[in-house]
């Protein structure tokens, strides 16, 4: 019965999931599309991230870090060899990855505050590498994309093809959280998050496991660095490397539901427009979006540290429960 | 012989928590280890399982050394304990904590939540699978414990003080259960204070204290013993001496 309404549950996310698309059809203006394709695009991230730090409950504060590769290693292919930005992107991947196993083989090992710690100077160090080394990556003055649209280029003109890309991202990213949460890789690092001693003498290789989970995040989070670079067509440290990006992945995970598959989506969904708007409407007095969206942010961990995703399931079983049980009595 | 421990030493610095400890556990058979507290115990447990390195010595299971051995491979090769501070898993459900272990031996879903629930079955548990785990009380914790390690499909199962805190009716149902585990062809060595409890389930008992085996032999022995007694109740002499 419970087993039932949560897959229940689970199929009114994906639903959700697949039928946003509509959502930038019939916006009216490309203002309002970008919100879209950036709501898309950091639901995906976000749901990267929380691939690992999520599940195993280790918060990784240098993601953006992999985001960052996959920013620039496309871009630079492309803007130096004329690579399409597709196979940059799988590139970036590559590259990720074996960062990720580098950074990994260190960091993984390390407990609570110190992998935090770590994975902050990770960011921060590669953050100052990609700054400093000006004759590639042009430092802090950062490269321009420029416009040339087609399909190979991974440039358009209009907004809606990069919701598309963006959408498609974010239901990659989905499918292999719920993939994740089904299988032994999934358990064990859940466990792992939970108690680390006790799952190993279950038979978890937490090296192992960690790792995997943790190139896994790492790749997909450099995939939405690519399709961040070709959607703005400008990239600069700070704004793919900087702390600020790491945490927005972290927050919106946080918000919407953390170490849940669909946690992170709802999270985007509600946080990405609204920040967006805020940051629209209110214009005229500097820094007040800000205000308004950390207030936002307060009043949802303090009052469901859980996170918004896990308190809808709750609601939603309740109420069909409530609607359940007339019908028996009849 | 399923598992022989040689001459095994764990020092922490300067203190031997465990020293020269050497014992044989036959296939099929409950080993009991009982001892005052702080007599190593619990410290023996961990170094059979390989979350602590032994200083000295040798373990042998199956033919196999196990000595410097990580914790998961040992789990893989079949030992699995239970803790005496419960550790679920607490945001996990009952069945999705046997889960874990069931994952042990396979990678499929499917077989290891087979695994999984037939554990939760063996120690009764299986009517609150759906349950998170933090919600369970005290006796369902140390049955959800048991069950964990049960997934792993250990040969021998190492069990840590499972009847603390439980009502006299909880105890006679645990002793069941131990029962039907040893039944079903797993080898057991216990830890326990509950003496009643003990001699009803095992044939052999060997006895701790500061670190060192006193003595082995049948729950009457045992029981008869003077050293044993000596240990529990200490002697008027000996903290003179000391």
């Amino acid at each position: 019965m419970i087993k039932k309404l949560i897959v229940k549950q689970n199929s009114v996310l994906w639903i959700i999931a697949v039928g946003i698309i509509i959502v930038p059809f019939i916006l009216p203006n490309r203002y309002f599309q970008d919100i879209a394709v950036m709501t898309f695009l950091w639901a995906g991230l976000a749901t990267s991230w929380n691939l690992y730090s999520g599940y195993c409950n280790r918060l990784s504060i240098g993601h953006a870090a992999f985001m960052g590769i996959g920013a620039y290693t496309s871009t630079l292919l492309y803007l130096n060899f004329g690579i399409s930005p597709w196979i940059g992107m799988l590139a970036g991947g590559a590259l990720s990855a074996l960062t990720a196993l580098l950074i990994g083989g260190i960091t993984l090992r390390l407990k609570g505050t110190f992998f935090v710690l770590s994975t902050i100077a990770f960011g921060e160090i590669l953050k100052v590498m990609t700054i400093t080394s000006t004759e590639v990556t042009s430092g802090a003055l950062g490269l321009m994309i420029p416009f040339q649209p087609g399909f190979a280029n991974m440039i358009w003109t209009g907004k809606i093809p990069y919701a598309i890309l963006a959408w498609i991202y974010m239901l990659v990213a989905l499918f292999i959280s719920v993939k994740l949460e089904k299988s032994k890789l999934g358990y064990s690092l859940i466990a792992l998050g939970e108690n680390q001693e006790a799952a190993e003498n279950l038979g978890v290789n937490s090296t192992k496991t960690m790792m995997t989970a943790f190139i896994l995040s790492a790749v997909l989070t450099s995939f939405g660095g690519t399709i961040f670079s070709q959607y703005i067509m400008f990239i600069e440290p700070t704004s793919v490397m900087g702390l600020s990006t790491s945490i927005n992945f972290i927050l919106l995970a946080i918000a919407g539901g953390l170490g849940t598959a669909f946690g992170p989506m709802v999270g985007s969904f509600i946080l990405t427009p609204v920040s967006n708007l805020l940051r629209g409407y209110l214009a005229g007095i500097s820094g007040l979006h800000g205000f308004i969206l950390g207030m936002i942010l307060i009043i949802i961990l303090l009052y469901r540290p859980d996170g918004i995703l896990p308190q809808l399931k709750l609601l939603s079983k309740r109420i069909l429960q409530k609607l359940d049980k007339p019908k028996k009595g009849e | 012989m399923l598992l022989k421990i040689e001459s095994v030493t764990k020092k922490f610095g300067g203190l031997s928590a465990v020293s020269d400890v050497s014992l044989e556990v036959e296939q099929g058979t409950i080993l009991g280890l009982i001892g005052p507290n702080g007599a190593g115990k619990t410290t023996l447990f961990n170094c059979i399982n390989g979350t602590l390195a032994i200083t000295e010595g040798k373990i042998i299971f199956d033919g196999v050394d196990i000595s410097s051995k990580k914790s998961y491979e040992i789990a893989k090769l079949g030992i699995a304990r239970s803790y005496q501070i419960v550790q679920p898993f607490g945001n996990m459900t009952t069945l999705q904590n046997a889960m874990v272990g069931g994952f042990c031996k396979t990678k499929i879903y499917k077989e290891a939540e087979e695994i999984a629930l037939r554990s939760l079955e063996l120690v009764h548990l299986d009517h609150k699978k759906d349950i998170i785990a933090k919600h369970l009380n005290l006796g369902e914790r140390k049955k959800l414990e048991i069950a964990k390690a049960l997934s792993t499909q250990p040969k021998l199962l190492l069990l840590d003080e499972v009847m603390a805190g439980l009502t006299p009716i909880e105890v006679q149902e645990m002793v069941r259960i131990i029962h039907s585990i040893n039944a079903s062809g797993v080898t057991l060595i216990i830890i326990e204070h509950i003496m009643e409890a003990i001699m009803s389930l095992s044939k052999r008992i060997i006895v701790l204290n500061f670190g060192k085996k006193i003595m082995e032999g049948s729950p009457e022995d045992v029981s008869n013993s003077q050293q044993v007694i000596e240990a529990y109740f200490g002697v008027e002499e000996e903290e003179l001496d000391a």
